[in-house]
């Protein structure tokens, strides 16, 4: 009676068959017509990182949408392989590329842009358009992009996924560019980016680890600072805990914490330096097993997880739901912090201090959360794009990039340069920042990262929610991700 | 019976000033982070009212990110993916309810599945389409698809509604010999109007919101929409908050009036009175 | 009820084949811009999706096709049954809760109240609200240490609670969430469909004697049931993709993978995980778990969807 008797059943199966069908076709080989191209029959891959498949293609779309101004960008789309580094040389139209990195918030947009304008007047030939792509969708975005064979000409790389890229060969190969300029940097500053001795990025950011303390909050109770553990040289994680446990005071509204040390559930940027310090490795030294269940790692864990439930000095995830940084609010004594923080702490109603990060049997050893420009295979202006890159981490932009407080240098002449230490607040030390650098590990998840990193962060739930101890969460830890080490 | 009726309606006004209170505290405290100082947008005890009050960070929203100019492209994707897709959805909704033709009850069920498959793996797909099309880096793709009969939702919608409809209406229209887009113009799109706002407030506050396809398809900074200009407030490890609620709050000022007028063509009682002779 | 069946039996015409093909023609004409645009943009990218679910495909080299290989990894793949399950947990919770909450509050906000149109956009703002805001305040609401819903506990007495670092409390949180900001749309489209109930049946249900639950349940429900069937199916379907900004924003699928919903999972595979070949193949199952949802829906509907106006 009604028309949706009829439609229902039959029309809902068919529906479904036909899609079954399809599938059928389709894993038969024989990819309909309106597929887009992802299925295209794969390509031996042999030397695919300089002849870039896509290039061709990518040619078409991405110069026209790239160079409003630069009409004749487009045309020698087949030169463009053969010399395109001799062209604008030749003082003709200029070059347009296409930059894609997150700012973390307005102000640092305008520094990008103003970092890109004062390399368009150096370069007159080369004309940068900086596309800011919101930290939320820059993997996808780019993902995309480089599926579409439109990659960005240079693009912000993060130690998170870089390793993907490189395995991929997705993005330039650039150890014989970097030649020359190799020597410039902090060689862990290089390493974050290197793959099997050759060198995939140009370093521009770099954010080390130490510790900004809440003087304030230590006079209040009476404890002792880091500073004067320090002094006396002691400071290690042992009185970390110990301080950490004078300031953890009050309840409720009133509460403070002692250590937002809560980041342990990350593994690349927290964890992995009090184990360091500890003497102790995650991984093994071919990268294919995890020693999370070793003594000396479990340790540390095991002082962690004490830290959190019996000491209560840590944080729990739950109590900081919504606050980007629970420091800034007062209500806690010490915390990891990288420099960039120092700029949030402007109308902070309290004392800071700033100290290294602690020792333990041996270190200290920081950690790293640094960016780098890569340069994606399958564009046309390598070399160009290269001269950005470069000039972002170099002297020429660090009156713009280095002075506004965020970055620590990542050449090793900035680190002494007055650009840098005027850069510098009042509660910032420059030897903090020097030993923090120098002292820096450069490592990566290998394998599965994304995936690793969530496996690891469960098990850390399960102790923190009280479902499970330290020695079974680091056994099921390295049961989880043991089989992710591959790729 | 009109002592019963005001009795009803004084209950239904402590029930629902009760329940609103709960809807609206999350704007509110919106609101109020929009006007705090740079860095104490966090505070125990919770602070109601800011101080001091920033009206500042109004300014400094708009301008620090370039608000209007995003506002521009924002309103061209909206208002034409909104006309058009109101029209061809409704079009299509009222052919799939009124009007036989073969395959019609399997073209639906086609229709309906296009909501059933998670868009996160046909974004490639989709990309690589407007890439043939040339149209990367413009405000097509993200007006063309929702200008083709709006989308599943909204023929559903509209299908749905005009089954509610009374028949006898288009079979006097026929007698008359009126076609199948003189009934659909004259008889259901008035009749319709419901509905019509209803889709209408729909398609405006997503394509108001977006984020993924003006994330992926657009580069120059100038083609760039609202939702894209508010992620730029956040990033992973830092959060401007107010500058955030501050736009986000502008953000939402233009639609809420859109929705309080538009509310009107919900009144009992307009649409079909004299349909039932 | 007599005044259903009276309309009815008028719309029992027969038609001559002429006329069935004029109508055959102008149908195609109607539906011909969403068929275009379906095509080229919904089914292209569907078809595409499904030929990427047989291969294996990091998104940025050439898929390589492996067979039946994603589907034989999604049945021995603990977190998809978790998933799953935790993205059914929240369905049938919040589905029915919020088409509830939606049809009582349609249906006072179609009374002749003095203000109706400030009640009506307060209960339809947080839809309008950018999700990433919303689910922000909903952070700093479930905070246990300062938030306003343990202040609002601790006030009257009860304990207080961990919300959304609860491994058992996670999904409700998120269902009460839902509750906020989910149930605008379909209180707007039972707002639409309250509008085509002619005041008459009421009047001629109050004279026949009817209390208020009968004109609702003889009146108001067969009469907006092509909404109501609507709401349900879309809302169906929709909780199962639905609810990804909310999660990703403030749980992220956690603790311990408590709130991993389905959608989440899935964008994990896809964009952080280089596994776009797997993503296609768990959407396509997600895509038949949902079509068969629907199916049962529609083979259950001609008990109790009632259209006055079908073509037949």
């Amino acid at each position: 009676m009604h028309s949706a008797k009829r439609f229902s059943r039959r029309a809902v199966l068919r529906v479904g068959t036909a899609a079954a069908a399809a599938s059928v076709l389709a894993a038969c080989g024989t990819t309909p017509a309106p597929t887009p191209a992802p299925a295209k029959p794969t390509e031996a891959p042999k030397p695919a990182a300089t002849t870039a498949p896509a290039a061709p293609a990518a040619a078409a779309t991405t110069a026209p949408t790239s160079a409003p101004a630069a009409g004749a960008a487009t045309k020698p789309a087949a030169a463009a392989t053969t010399a395109p580094a001799a062209q604008p040389a030749a003082g003709g139209a200029a070059v347009s590329l296409r930059v894609a990195y997150w700012s973390s918030s307005p102000e640092d947009h305008n520094v990008f842009e103003n970092v890109f304008k004062a390399f368009n007047e150096k370069n007159p030939n080369i004309k940068v358009t900086f596309d800011d792509v919101p930290s939320d969708g820059f993997d996808t975005k780019m993902q995309t992009e480089m599926a579409a064979g439109t990659p960005a000409d240079a693009m912000e790389l993060h130690p998170a996924w870089v390793l993907r890229f490189i395995q991929a060969k997705r993005l330039n190969d650039l150890t014989d560019r970097m030649k020359d300029d190799k020597n410039l940097y902090i060689p862990a500053q290089l390493d974050f980016w290197s793959d099997q001795g050759k060198i995939f990025g140009v370093p521009y950011y770099s954010g080390p680890s130490f510790i900004f303390y809440n003087k304030t909050l230590f006079k209040k109770v009476g404890a002792k600072t880091p500073d004067d553990y320090k002094a006396e040289g002691a400071w290690t994680w042992e009185n970390l805990r110990k301080a950490a446990k004078d300031t953890t005071t009050g309840s409720g509204a009133d509460k403070t914490l002692g250590w937002d040390g809560h980041d342990v559930d990350n593994m690349q940027f927290y964890f992995s330096v009090p184990v360091w310090d500890n003497g102790a490795e995650l991984l093994n030294k071919d990268e294919t097993a995890w020693l999370v269940d070793q003594p000396g790692v479990v340790e540390v864990a095991q002082m962690h997880a004490d830290m959190f439930l019996k000491d209560k000095s840590i944080p729990l995830p739950a109590d900081l739901q919504g606050i980007s940084w629970l420091f800034r609010t007062g209500r806690v004594g010490m915390a990891w912090a990288g420099k960039f923080r120092s700029i949030e702490l402007a109308n902070a109603d309290f004392e800071i201090g700033i100290i290294g990060t602690p020792k333990g049997k041996t270190g200290p050893v920081n950690r790293d959360g640094p960016n780098a420009s890569g340069l994606p295979v399958g564009t046309k202006y390598v070399d160009q794009a290269y001269q950005v890159a470069k000039f972002f981490g170099g002297p020429e932009a660090a009156p713009i990039y280095l002075a506004t407080g965020r970055p620590v240098p990542v050449q090793k002449a900035l680190l002494d340069s007055d650009v840098f230490k005027k850069s510098l607040k009042p509660y910032e030390k420059l030897e903090v920042y020097q030993e923090s650098i120098n002292t820096v590990r450069a490592w990566r998840v290998p394998g599965k990262g994304p995936e690793i990193n969530r496996a690891w962060k469960a098990e850390w739930d399960k102790v923190l929610v009280g479902q499970q101890d330290i020695p079974t969460a680091m056994k099921n830890a390295k049961a989880a991700m043991d089989p992710l080490l591959k790729t | 019976m009109l002592a019963r009726r005001r009795a009803l309606h004084v209950t239904l006004h402590v029930l629902l000033v009760l329940l609103s209170t709960i809807y609206v505290v999350p704007f509110l405290w919106m609101v109020s982070t929009s006007l705090k100082l740079s860095g104490r947008e966090i505070t125990f005890p919770p602070q109601w009212i800011p101080d001091p009050v920033v009206w500042g960070n109004y300014y400094r929203a708009v301008t620090v990110v370039p608000m209007f100019q995003f506002l521009r492209n924002t309103l061209v994707v909206t208002i034409t993916a909104t006309c058009c897709g109101v029209l061809t959805a409704s079009l299509a909704g009222y052919a799939f309810a009124r009007l036989r033709f073969p395959g019609r009850d399997k073209l639906f069920a086609m229709c309906l599945t296009a909501l059933m498959l998670p868009g996160i793996v046909t974004l490639i797909p989709e990309f690589l389409i407007f890439k043939q099309l040339t149209l990367l880096d413009t405000l097509w793709p993200l007006i063309i698809p929702w200008s083709l009969g709006g989308s599943a939702f909204a023929v559903f919608l509209f299908r749905q509604y005009a089954l509610t409809i009374p028949l006898d209406l288009d079979e006097a229209a026929r007698v008359d010999g009126a076609g199948a887009f003189r009934i659909w113009w004259s008889i259901m799109l008035p009749l319709a109007r419901p509905v019509l706002a209803t889709l209408a407030i729909l398609s405006v506050i997503y394509h108001w919101n977006e984020f993924l396809r003006p994330l992926v398809y657009i580069h120059t900074p100038s083609l760039r929409t609202l939702a894209i200009g508010l992620a730029l407030f956040k990033s992973e490890y830092l959060v401007e908050w107010n500058l955030m609620m501050a736009a986000a709050t502008l953000m939402l000022i233009p639609i809420l009036v859109l929705f309080f007028v538009a509310q009107r063509y919900f009144v009992q009682g307009i649409v079909m009175t004299g349909i039932k002779g | 009820m007599s005044a259903i069946a009276r309309s009815r039996a008028a719309t029992t015409v027969r038609r001559g084949s002429s006329l069935a093909r004029k109508q055959a023609v102008e149908g195609y004409l109607c539906i011909l811009p969403w068929l275009v645009g379906f095509v080229c943009f919904t089914l292209g990218p569907m078809v595409g999706a499904l030929a990427l679910s047989f291969t294996e495909y990091d998104i940025i080299t050439p898929p390589d096709f492996t067979g039946l290989a994603n589907l034989q990894r999604v049945f021995k793949d603990p977190l998809f049954y978790q998933s799953l399950g935790n993205t059914a947990y929240i369905s049938l919770l919040s589905v029915p809760l919020q088409q509830m909450l939606a049809l009582s509050l349609a249906m006072a906000l179609n009374e002749k109240l003095k203000g109706i149109a400030i009640y009506r956009t307060i209960f339809y703002l947080p839809s309008q609200m950018p999700l990433v805001a919303a689910a922000l305040l909903w952070l700093w609401i479930f905070n246990p240490d300062f938030g306003l819903a343990n202040a609002l506990l601790d006030k009257v007495g009860l304990p207080t609670l961990k919300w959304l670092f609860d491994v058992n409390l996670v999904k409700p949180s998120i269902v009460l969430i839902t509750l906020w900001g989910g149930i605008g749309t379909p209180m707007i489209v039972f707002l639409a469909g309250l509008q085509g109930v002619p005041e008459s049946l009421y009047e001629a249900a109050a004279i026949d004697g009817a209390g208020a639950w009968q004109r609702f349940r003889n009146v108001t429900v067969p009469m907006i049931s092509p909404v109501i069937f609507f709401n349900l199916i879309i809302g169906v379907i929709a909780s199962f993709q639905a609810y990804f900004t909310l999660v990703y924003t403030t749980t992220q699928g956690g603790p311990a993978n408590a709130s991993l919903i389905y959608i989440i999972y899935l964008f994990f595979k896809a964009f952080k995980d280089f596994e776009m070949g797997y993503a296609s193949a768990l959407a396509w199952l997600l895509f038949l778990v949902v079509l068969a949802l629907t199916g049962i829906q529609f083979y259950f509907a001609r008990r109790w969807v009632h259209y006055e106006g079908g073509a037949r």
